[in-house]
């Protein structure tokens, strides 16, 4: 394997990151040493059932964690730059230039009392040079007189009034870049005028205005009809072969999974135990709890009898199973599953899993 | 021929909009517009459609927890909509129901025993306290549960744990027909497919007959044996599931078919993308309700809205045009491993 020239066209690296929650009925052990890598211009999917820890991976990379967590280990680099060790105003800017995150419910991540246009005409505004270039590119100006003196001098500074009409130019260009209907109509709209999908649809255009290294969609389909998804689906992958940036997609959905992404990692209680090209995945699925979830979605396109279970619940994360937290569930569970946590291991070409029953020769 | 349990004819509940100081009605949320529906005795009836679209107002509607505005509904042969007091309360136990949330349905101040044993006294099945608590013991086990499990409270399950709880009360009256409405929406999918293989191995059991109410297309087909599929307050089509899933020929269910996200990469599909979004149910479009989504919409659409009937025996299709529409998932089982 060479992980090297692996490595090298990484964009993102998540290294053995830990974290645990402080709650008052103990330490929840949410994160249990998370590795995967997101390569330059993919689509990576996350998936798992609630509680494995697939929102807080992405909470972390973008660090918005609550207040009572706490990243024990561990480290993540977005183009070699480590995450973790940033200060505040640091991430802050990571947030605003290099990362974007779209959330499952739009209606709670929009500002209800500003209009669309507002809301993402600040964006732009944010970033004063790139509105400057715009302007000079495509001959924007303001009515005569109206133009204030830049007394700054050499910086390709705006006036503000020059700055807004870019920005909102920029606004409708993105807008329509998401295919809304009527851009300059949805600009003076307030949130609660709009439909469900076209609230995404304007999250989406917030997280695309500033044309990010790493794209996060957190279960962004999961509050959307079949068909409003479909379009949503259909806009993703439109804007996948449009952008250069790379996309980590989090769902619980492993139909969304097979639509959209080029490799998917598997996580179950706080780890990845499973990381593999798409259809590889889902030909040949390894780790016991990949193959127990397959068997027990209901599929259309094949006929089944009677759907296959994992028996009992996910685990409760302040007292984690000991060895490979999977092992109270696993079928072929034996006595080195309680003791060691399985670590993950390379089985064929860009398919990792971490389960003992693929070590040393048992493969 | 089997016989039929419930029948359903024009159904319809209007929610008056009130507004002003007088109160006045301003308008009406059509929930549901006219439904006709028939389940079989056995059978369970699995009825589809996209938020908003009326599917869980209908199956309120039939236990009377909601009083519908107009329409019949038939339980073997007898209208049940204008039965009072004493008279419905016989029909009724006839009929079980489990909700979406098990966080909701369940009341948090009540043991399981309580909640099993309740419905018993109510509908004076049996005799005995005694005797109920016999038959919760019995129903807590045949859900997967044991029987210290009765003598606790709802906060000490989890979510798959409620549902089965709620299941057993359901089962409590000993129903023929039980409504599920959205049953399985709030669990992880390792613990919906425990569900639903309880839920089948119940209705052998038991000999229920069930109506499926579910968002979740895969969900449906995998448990029904016909399928209605529900938009904007009516039927759009109604089949067996293999009609409805494999030819379908209302444009909508061959949208809402092809626009469901398959986990198999490999399999590559035309699909049909139905833009815009479901209009608001205060406001229902003139003539075919459709018409506004409808990538086939003619002006005679916009005046006329077509009924819903046979084309052929067993399947029911509201649209004026007879549409050669491609298969929405092609059958891929020969190319899969299960």
């Amino acid at each position: 394997m060479s992980s090297a020239t692996e490595k090298n066209d990484a964009l993102l690296q998540v290294n053995n990151v830990r974290l645990d929650f402080h709650t008052y009925a103990g330490e929840v052990k949410a994160l249990d040493g998370v590795t995967f890598l997101v390569k330059k211009g993919e689509a990576l999917g996350l998936v798992g059932e609630s509680g494995c820890g697939k929102s807080v991976t992405a909470l972390t990379i973008v660090g918005l964690l609550p207040e009572n967590a706490s990243v024990t280990e561990g480290e993540i680099l977005l183009a070699g730059e480590n995450l973790l060790a940033m200060t505040h105003d640091q991430i802050r800017k990571v947030r605003a230039n290099k990362i974007a995150m779209v959330f499952q419910d739009p209606t709670t991540f929009l500002n209800p009392v500003l209009t669309i246009g507002e809301q993402l005409e600040e964006v732009f505004l944010l970033n004063s040079e790139r509105l400057a270039n715009v302007a000079a590119e495509r001959k924007i100006e303001v009515e005569a007189g109206k133009e204030e003196q830049d007394t700054s001098g050499a910086a390709p500074k705006l006036a503000r009034s020059r700055q807004k009409k870019v920005a909102k130019a920029l606004s409708i260009d993105v807008l329509s870049q998401v295919r809304l209907a009527d851009p300059e109509r949805t600009l003076k709209q307030y949130p609660h005028e709009l439909s469900g999908g076209m609230r995404q649809r304007c999250m989406i255009a917030m997280a695309l205005a500033r044309n990010p290294l790493l794209f996060i969609a957190d279960e962004i389909t999961t509050a959307l009809d079949v068909t409003i998804q479909a379009q949503i689906l259909e806009l993703l992958r439109e804007l996948k072969t449009q952008l250069s940036g790379s996309t980590l997609l989090i769902t619980h959905d492993l139909g969304v999974v097979a639509e959209l992404c080029d490799r998917v990692a598997v996580m179950y209680a706080g780890n990845i135990i499973e990381l593999a090209d798409v259809k590889e995945l889902f030909a040949n699925p390894l780790h016991p709890y990949t193959q127990g979830l397959m068997r027990a979605i209901p599929m259309i396109d094949r006929r089944m009898e009677r759907l296959e279970t994992i028996p009992g619940s996910v685990p409760d994360l302040i007292y984690p199973p000991s060895g490979c937290r999977f092992h109270p569930r696993c079928p072929f569970a034996f006595e080195k599953c309680k003791l060691e946590k399985p670590e993950l291991l390379h089985v064929g070409k860009g398919h990792t899993v971490a389960c003992h029953l693929y070590g040393e020769g048992k493969a | 021929m089997t016989k039929t349990v419930l029948e359903i004819k024009g159904l319809k509940k209007w929610f008056p909009i009130t507004g002003g100081i007088l109160g006045r009605v301003r308008g009406y949320v059509k929930a549901v517009d006219g439904v006709d529906l028939e389940i079989k005795e056995g059978e369970t009836y699995g009825l589809v459609g996209e938020s908003g679209s009326g599917k869980t107002t209908v199956g309120r509607c039939i236990l009377r927890l909601i009083e519908p505005t107009a329409g019949e509904i038939i339980y073997r042969g007898q209208e049940i909509t204008k039965l009072k007091g004493e008279a419905f309360r016989r029909v009724r136990r006839k009929f079980g129901i489990v909700f979406q949330d098990p966080y909701a349905s369940l009341d948090p101040r009540q043991t399981i025993k309580g909640a099993l044993t309740e419905p018993m006294k109510y509908h004076k099945i049996l005799e005995s306290d005694e005797e109920a608590v016999e038959k919760a013991k019995d129903l807590i086990k045949r859900v997967g549960l044991n029987e210290d499990h009765l003598y606790r409270f709802p906060h000490e399950f989890s979510g798959g744990q409620r549902q089965r709880i709620a299941v057993a009360r359901a089962l409590t009256t000993d129903p023929d027909v039980v409504i599920l409405d959205e049953p399985t929406s709030f669990l992880d999918v390792s613990v919906q497919a425990q569900i639903l293989n309880l839920l089948s191995d119940l209705q052998k059991e038991f000999n229920l007959t069930y109506l499926f109410i579910s968002h979740n297309l895969s969900v449906i087909e995998h448990m029904s044996n016909r399928v209605g599929v529900m938009y904007l307050g009516a039927i759009m089509e109604a089949a067996d599931k293999e009609i409805i899933y494999r030819r379908p020929e209302h444009p909508y269910t061959h949208a809402l078919i092809s626009a469901l996200p398959i986990p198999n990469p490999a399999l590559t599909r035309e699909r049909v993308i139905l833009s815009g979004d479901v209009p608001s149910p205060v406001d229902i479009p003139s003539g075919c309700r459709f018409r506004t989504r409808c990538p086939y919409a003619t002006d005679y659409c916009k005046e006329k809205e077509p009924p819903l009937v046979a084309r052929q025996p067993g399947h029911l299709i509201s649209c004026h045009y007879e549409l050669k529409l491609s298969a929405p998932i092609p059958l891929a089982e020969a190319s899969r491993k299960t």
